[in-house]
Formats: structure tokens, sequence, C-alpha cells
């Protein structure tokens, strides 16, 4: 039926003019949803910090004519020099070397095992799998609600209950370490969690009349869950991966602080600091404060950009 | 002023008043150059579009814009006293207690977690220092004066025990306790149902000529303002563009606005058959996208000319006080409406009743016996936390018989709570049914939509309310027309796209639309959107719930015309739900009333709506509002609330609040309390539920007189 066959037409409600809105391709609106992190000071602060870090992780081996295992016997524990930049540890090993390859670690590679590595980072891999896990336990507990909801949510309690710290170590004692079973331990750590917040999204979203649309066409509820309600979930979702990538970061320093996250002699930051820290009061702080630092500009630049991006969002609503 | 001799003492005076909003972009003017006056026990009614700045005027009046809204320009003046251009503190000592404020929602004016008594006597002791006892005494007094029952119990109860209704009385008692010279009522009853609101509306109309105070009255429904008001400003895009007596303004309303306005919307009686409904075109532009220099109506206008677009229009005085804001005003009556709008809606019209006659092949598509829906909830024991309890059921339907025929409009009307969206639910498969029998299309589809063949799914599909959740925010309206093609594989795979056009065409949006995102849409174009998914796998059966209650009156009129005529393009049944007892008549064929999960009268729309009645549907009708200030109403009243549907009455379940059984029927009605009311069988398909004889029912004179 177009206007010129159709024989009955109210002018009044003929077709609106359209509004200057001309279409804009995929990778505008995608730099437009982007530019929302410039209109914040906060954001911007966040986003270099953690581009910084991206950036030494990913051309980690032209920043350096060190490898991180490399051992310079004639000169351990010095402070920072022309030949070292940041000094060298209690093995003589460059230091910026080992924090800019232990970077990798957590950001760029995961090392399966000896040989084999996948891209994304251990901390970026342990959110990713969390994520996964728990919003499809979110989903699925928040939409059809009943005793599913209740067996899951329990379940999840409970883990929960347990102290963060002591569920890592349970986990990694009994596993083993390596970078596989520490996204493993931060995936179960971090699933309670985000299942919660998809769940609480999930109750919200499964009210609007769009969703009721969906099931009086008989849409089977996967399609419900993944194709019309994740999606709108998906801002406070991302917000939420991007405070847990920097927990996650702060998890990978914590275990192998105590010695249960990537085994040696792998440059580890958390190692890094455990090794470190007893030399500093024999005069050489540098080894301790490194891998510190590191972790500690990583960690805040993540929630500045997170903090920054949810203001900024929620202003626009 | 000349004529203030003999009218009333002027309590405010608002005169070419501008307000603008600070935004990142600069200054947004929200009302440009406003200028009125209310007096003394006068009631000045401010109608409009949203958007149109009605309720920015109340918020400047009352210096409550927020912090980045200012008064960029004019004069508001109270009793004598400028309050523009002042500081908070001054303005405190000029205000007083003064001026008062009653919002739309009474839920969000009163304190939750403080005792009503508390909140009202505190208005007492804090501006005027009355003393504990007193005050309380007095708050007492107040609400007996808004005819709130049992007062002395009301004080000591928190707000949520009490009905809305009643919240809003207690709201309104909270701003008369301080006998305020100026009454800002910001939409007191949108909130409200019907019967509720016109009784809120009669204590309005009492308050106002004992208190003799100013009102001033916001309100987006021509009917209420009709009932209230003594003076109209008729708002468009922040600026005033009519303003007068209310008679004279609905006798002869001067402004294209105005006039467009009051043939948007269909008076109470008016049917499909024999009349048309008139929307306004477009949509009301932003307050950035306003043009300075021209009218401001005239990019929807449809008697504008070259010259509207010159020049900004001036108030023309027409009478002593009417003046409107056209260049036209004077010759507006004698410049009909573009021949082309009329004859384009008189054809729709004549298809219609073309249609009409076609239809007595007498199909039925839809049938339920004694269908109920049945929601389980736990008693309130200990037991029941163990899931030993005793099992209670909230009857939201309970008994509903209906036939729809092919072809024909079946319209659910009932206030809030009465079952219509659960009855929907069931229909449509959503909700589990608790017995009784449902068939569609000859099969029995008693079961959940999940359960349901897809072929018998993709027949019966549902427009819903709320434009701004109809649509999946994340998918372009494209995709989402599409869904339901590729689904019920109604089109092979390649023309799904002109298929998706087709449908956008239908629902007269353009091929451009199709990339568009839900957000970019105004709420009229989503709803549009809504019907054309709904369209899209070629239903029998369309289940529209309530699809224009959210929407402005200009636009509601256009998205009303457009369900016609896809009605009468794709034959296709509807059962149509609203609480405005105007659309509903105006769209249907037949009319089901409920009340508490039971039908209680049912029939052709036009027998619905003369005696005669059910009691409930006469006092439904008595209560709409009705956009002509001179139409004679009867005062019918409904006592109390919807019992509820967890326990509702024994017997008639609407014995509790019917005004006509004690003196109708023997015995003062006893039978009622007890003995479930029979059907009575009045004229071809016409059913009233009712104890009370048809003969005695006809008696009763017509709700209206014209």
């Amino acid at each position: 039926m177009t206007d010129g066959e159709s024989a009955v037409s109210t002018s009044g409600d003929a077709v609106d003019p359209i509004p200057d809105l001309r279409q804009r391709s995929f990778f505008q609106r995608w730099w437009e949803g982007f530019s929302i992190i410039f209109a914040s000071k906060t954001a911007m602060v966040g986003l270099f910090l953690v581009l910084f870090w991206i950036f030494v992780a990913i051309f980690a081996p032209f920043l350096t004519p060190y490898t991180p295992l490399e051992q310079d016997w004639k000169s351990p524990n010095i402070g920072p020099s022309a030949e070292h930049p940041l000094g060298t540890d209690e093995l003589g090993r460059d230091l910026w070397s080992r924090l800019i390859y232990g970077a990798r670690v957590v950001l760029v590679v995961l090392p399966i095992s000896e040989d084999l590595w996948i891209p994304g980072g251990t901390a970026i891999w342990g959110v990713i799998v969390a994520l996964v896990v728990g919003t499809a336990l979110g989903l699925i507990s928040g939409y059809y609600g009943g005793w599913i909801d209740e067996i899951t949510m329990r379940l999840l309690d409970a883990m929960m209950a347990v102290p963060i710290i002591l569920l890592y170590l349970i986990i990694m004692a009994a596993l083993g370490a390596s970078a596989i079973n520490v996204v493993i331990a931060m995936t179960i750590v971090g699933t309670p969690g985000i299942a919660r917040l998809v769940r609480s999204l999930t109750l919200d979203i499964r009210t609007r009349e769009y969703i009721r649309a969906a099931e009086t066409r008989g849409e089977n509820p996967w399609h419900i869950m993944f194709i019309e309600i994740l999606p709108n979930a998906r801002g406070p979702i991302i917000v939420d991966a991007m405070l847990r990538v920097g927990y996650a970061i702060f998890a990978m320093g914590t275990l192998g602080f105590l010695g249960l996250g990537i085994p040696p002699p792998s440059p580890d930051w958390g190692s890094m600091v455990a090794k470190g820290r007893e030399f500093i009061l024999a005069g050489s702080p540098w080894a301790a404060l490194w891998p510190s630092v590191a972790i500690a500009t990583l960690v805040v630049g993540l929630n500045l950009l997170a903090d920054g991006l949810r203001e900024e969002s929620m202003r626009y609503q | 002023m000349a004529e203030s001799d003999e009218r009333a003492e002027v309590v405010l005076d608002v005169e070419h008043l501008s307000i603008a909003y600070e935004t990142r972009k600069g200054d947004v003017e929200a009302v440009r150059d406003v200028s009125f006056t209310v007096r003394e026990g006068e009631t000045v009614g401010l109608v409009g579009e949203s958007g149109c700045g009605k309720s920015t005027i109340a918020f400047g009046i009352v210096n409550h814009l927020g912090p980045n809204g200012k008064i960029t320009d004019g004069q508001i003046r109270f009793q004598g006293s400028a309050l523009t251009g002042r500081s908070a503190a001054e303005l405190k000592t000029i205000r007083g207690d003064r001026i008062a404020m009653v919002f739309q929602d009474p839920m969000q004016a009163l304190n939750p977690s403080v005792r009503l008594g508390e909140q009202l006597a505190e208005v007492l002791t804090c501006h005027r220092e009355i003393p504990q006892k007193e005050a309380w005494k007095k708050s007492i007094q107040m609400l007996k004066r808004v005819n709130m029952p049992d007062p002395e119990n009301v004080m000591r109860r928190y707000t949520h025990q009490i009905s809305g209704g009643q919240q809003q009385r207690v709201v309104i008692a909270m701003a008369m306790l301080n006998n305020p010279a100026l009454l800002i009522m910001d939409e007191p009853t949108t909130a409200l149902d019907v019967t509720v609101e016109a009784a809120v509306l009669d204590l309005i109309e009492e308050l106002k000529s004992d208190f003799n105070a100013a009102n001033i009255f916001i309100t987006h429904n021509l009917g209420v303002v009709a009932r209230v008001s003594d003076q109209l400003c008729v708002m468009y895009a922040g600026q005033m563009v009519e303003k007068g007596p209310v008679v004279d303004i609905f006798k002869r309303p001067c402004h294209p606005y105005t006039r467009g306005l009051m043939a948007a919307v269909p008076k109470l009686g008016d049917s499909k058959l024999d009349s048309m409904l008139y929307p306004i075109r477009g949509r009301v532009p932003a307050p950035a996208d306003r043009p300075k220099n021209a009218c401001i109506f005239a990019p929807r206008c449809d008697y504008a000319t070259d010259r509207c677009r010159e020049a900004r229009p001036s108030m023309i005085q027409l009478s002593a006080e009417h003046a409107a804001r056209c260049i036209y005003a004077e010759e507006i009556e004698d410049r009909p409406r573009t021949n082309r709008r009329r004859r384009r809606v008189e054809q729709l019209a004549e298809a219609k009743k073309e249609e009409v006659k076609v239809q007595t092949a007498d199909e039925t598509i839809l049938e339920s016996e004694n269908l109920k829906l049945y929601y389980p909830t736990e008693s309130e024991s200990v037991m029941s936390i163990f899931g030993l309890g005793e099992k209670l059921y909230v009857k939201a339907v309970d008994d509903v018989s209906l036939r729809l025929a092919k072809g024909r409009t079946l319209g659910v009307v009932g206030e809030s709570g009465c079952g219509k969206s659960s009855l929907v639910k069931g229909l449509i498969g959503l909700e589990p049914l608790s017995g009784g029998k449902l068939e569609f299309l000859d099969v029995e589809v008693g079961e959940e939509v999940t359960h349901r063949s897809t072929h018998l799914i993709k027949e019966m599909q549902m427009v819903f309310q709320n434009p701004d959740s109809t649509l999946n925010p994340s998918y372009t309206v494209g995709k989402q027309i599409a869904r339901p093609i590729r689904r019920f594989k109604t089109v092979p795979k390649g023309q799904v796209k002109q298929e998706v056009v087709r449908l956008l065409k239908a629902v007269r949006l353009s091929a451009a639309y199709y990339d568009r995102l839900p957000r970019q849409l105004s709420g009229g174009e989503k709803q549009r959107v809504g019907i054309a998914r709904a369209l899209a796998s070629r239903p029998d059966l369309i289940i529209c719930d309530e699809p224009v209650s959210a929407l402005d009156v200009s636009v509601q009129a256009a998205v009303i015309n457009l369900l016609l005529e896809i009605q009468n393009t794709f034959g296709s049944s509807m059962i149509f739900i609203a609480h405005d007892l105007s659309v509903v008549r105006y769209f249907s064929d037949d009319i089901a009333v409920m009340y508490l999960g039971r039908i209680v009268e049912i029939g052709p729309a036009e027998k619905i709506y003369e005696p005669p009645y059910h009691p409930y549907t006469e006092a439904l009708l008595a209560a709409v509002p009705i956009a002509d200030p001179e139409a004679h109403q009867k005062e019918i009243r409904l006592s109390g609330n919807v019992p509820s549907a967890l326990n509702p009455p024994k017997g008639c379940h609407f014995h509790t609040r019917c005004p006509r059984r004690k003196e109708m029927l023997p015995d003062g009605g006893k039978i009622c309390e007890t003995v479930d009311p029979p059907w009575r069988q009045s004229a071809k398909g016409h059913r009233i539920l009712c104890h009370i004889p048809l003969e005695d029912l006809e008696k009763i004179d017509p709700v209206i007189h014209r």
C-alpha cells in the first residue's frame, strides 16, 4: 500500500518530514560513542594511563635491549642508570624490561604452556570468561525467575560469602600456579558479582513492552535473553567489566605476591614486589617500587576510565 | 485596568514572562512572552501538549526552576509586589504561605514515612506558629472540608494506607490549610481513574467558591479544563496562542492550534461511522528549533500562508477578553480547512461504512466461555513462609465470556485494576488460564503462547501502550519490523526489506526510517513502528492495549485514524483497551465494560452509551470530563475504591459502590450482597449483569444532555 494506491488516507498523518539526521556509517557511530570519553577529564586521564600500559606491553621487545630473564651479575640491585633506566633487581635483571614484559602477561598475552600463548592478557581473559559465565547465569535466573533463580542465586551467594582473597588462595592452592589457573580463579571469584548485576538489569528490562512483544511472537527464551535483553544491558556491564579488569590486575598482583600467581621466572608484577621487598631495607627499594607503581597506575587508570565513562553516559540520559 | 472595578481583585499578574534553561549549547527558551492575570475566586486553565511550557510557567511563579532555569524577561506580580529579580529570602517573605501548589503524583508529594496528621499539622505549626494541638484540630477540620471520610482516623495513617484519590485530597487539604491566595495545580487528576478524577474535580470546584482563592489549573485534557476553568490560556511551544473565557474559546476557537486540539479528540458519543478526528500533523518543535520571527505554529498549520512566516504575530483582540496569536484570527471560521484534507477524511469514513455493510457475514474469530485467570498469592501467615500456608487467588479475570466477530472491534473499558490487561494477557497466552474455554479461529487455545502453534501465534498480535518501551532501543526500526517477517516467513527471504518498507509506508512513515534507532523517533512515530511490527505477520486479530493513552491528543488522533485505516485495508479484527470512554466509543463496534474481573455489560457500542445502563457504566459515563463547558452531565459519583480482587465482595461485585441498588431494588438491594446477579438481555447482543430489572434500568435518564 503506497500513498498513490490507497483510496483512503488522511493527509494529517501523511509521511512526516524527516528531521535532518543523515545516516552515518558504522565507524562514525562507533566514534561518536567513543568520543564521550573526550568530554570527561577523568576518563581522559584514565584512558591515557591505560593506553600507556597497553602500548608498552605490545611493543615491549622494541622498547628495551634486554630480555626480562637476562641476568647481569656485575650490577645487581642498582638504582636507575643510563644502562638500566629503572635499575636492576637482585639477580641483575633489567627492571624496565621485566616491568613491560610483565605488563604483557597482564594485558596482551595469555601463556598457556611453555611455547603456546593466545592474545589477550591474563587479567582480560579472567574478566571475559567471568563475564560470559556471569552474564549467562544472570540472564537465566533473572528471566526465568522462580526456583531456577532461587537456586542459582543462593549458590552464588554462598560463593560471595567466602572472603575473596581466601577464595583465591583456596582455588590457586588446589589448582597450582599457572596463568590458566589464574584465569579460572578469576572466573570463579568474579562470576557471582557479574551474575547479580546482570540479573538485576534483566529483572528491569524483562518488564519492558518489547520483551512482551517478543513473547507474543512466541520467540524462544534464548532469543529473548541474548538478542532482546542483553544488548540493552551492555552499558552497565561494560563499565562494570572495566572496573573488574582493575580488580583482576590487583588480584594477579596479590597472587603473585603470595607466590601463587604465574610461576617464576616469568616477569610477574606481584612476585617482583615480593622478591624486591626483601631488599628495601638493604637500601635498594627500586625492585619493589616500580612494579607497585605499575599496578597502582594501571588500576587507577582503569577505575578513572570506568568512572568517567559512567558519569558521562549518565549525563546524556 | 479598566474593568477591575467590577471584577474581583487581581491576585497574580504575569506580564511578558520569558523563561530559559541553560544547557551546554547555550540558553534554550522554554517560555516566551506569556502574559495573563488570575483574579480572586477565578480559575485560569493552562492547556497544551507536553513540552509546551505549562509547568515551566508554574515553576517560574514559585521560583522553583532549578539551578539551570532563569527568568530572562518580564514581570510576575503577586498581590501587587513583583516576584522577579529578588533573592530567595526576600521572595519567601513576600510569598510567605500565600502560594500553594498541588502536583500530579500525590505519592511523591506526601512523605511516606511520616503520619499524614503530622504532615498536615506541620504546615500550620511551621508557617503560623500555631500550637500543635490546635493545628491538629484545624487539620481534621480541613480533611472534613475536602470530604475525607473518617478524618480522625486518616490523621493517624501513613500515605500508603489510603487510596490515590484520598492522597490527592490530603495534598489539596494541605495546600488549603494556610488559606492561600493563589493555588497552582499541575495536572492534579492526570494520575487518577476517571471516577476518582470526577470527584476530585468536584472538590476543586467547591473549594474555589468557598475559599475564594485564585487558581491556576494546568492540564493537557480539554475535558477537564472545560469543567473547572473560568479563563483559558492555550499554550503552544512556549508561547500563549489563545486566551479568553472558557465558554468563548470552546464556542469560537480562533487559533488554528486550539481548533486543531478540539478536532483531534472525539466527543463522548462520537463514533467512527459518523465523525472523523482531525490530527495536527507533525510535532511540537524542540525549544532550540523554534522559529524566532515567524508564527510558531505555521509548520503544522492548515491555514498557514507566506504571511505567517514573515513575522511573529501579535495577540489579536477578538473581544474584550478573548485574544488569539494568529493574523487570521478574526476570519478563521470562514477560512475552511484545506479541501484535500476534508475529502480524504470523508473517504475514510465512507470506506468504513461500506465495509460495515459487507460485514453481515457473522464469522466468529475469537470466543471465550467462562474464562478465568487467577494469580496465586501466599497468605500472610507464618506457615506460608514454608510454602504450607493457604493459597489465595487474585481473581484478575473471573468468568468472562465474550465473542468477537471477524472484522469488528471490541472495546474493553473499566477502571485500573478491573482486569482489562489480565484478560488480554490470557487471550494472547502470556499468562496461563485458570479455567474456561478459549477458541481462536475455531481452534481451542487454552495453552500459553510458548505451546501454541506458529500459525496461531502469527494470527494474534499486539500493540502496546508505552511508546518509550514498545521498541527495543538497541535495534533499528527496520530490523525490528523484519524480525516477525523472518520468524513467520510471511515473504520469501529476499523480499524482507521491501516488505518492511511497505509496512512503513502503511503506517505513513517513509523508507528513510528503516535505519533509525528508536531514540531518534517521537512518541507517535514509535507507536506507528509498533503498529507496523504487529502488522508484519499479517494477523487476523490485533490487540491494542491502550495504544494512544500515552500520546498527546494531536498525535492520538493520527494513530487512531491509522488504526482505522489499517482495519479497512486489512480487514483485521481488533480488541481495543482504553480507559478513555470517548476514544473507546469512537473506535469500537462492540464494548465490554469490566469491573473487578467480570464483564458487567457488553453489547454494541451505541447501546452501551444510552439507557438501559449497568449502574457502573452509568457512573463511568457521568464521570467522563466533556470538552464542552455547556454540556449537561448527570452527577453520579462512586464512593470508595475498587475493592481488592483478592477478596471480591460476595454477590454482585459492584454492590459496595452501587449508587442505584438502594433506590431501585426492594429491601434496599439486600439481594445484591448475597446472590450473583443474572444476565439481562436487552437488545440483540446487549447484556447487563444486574439484579435491577431491565424495565427499571430503561427508565433512567441518559447521562448526557446536549
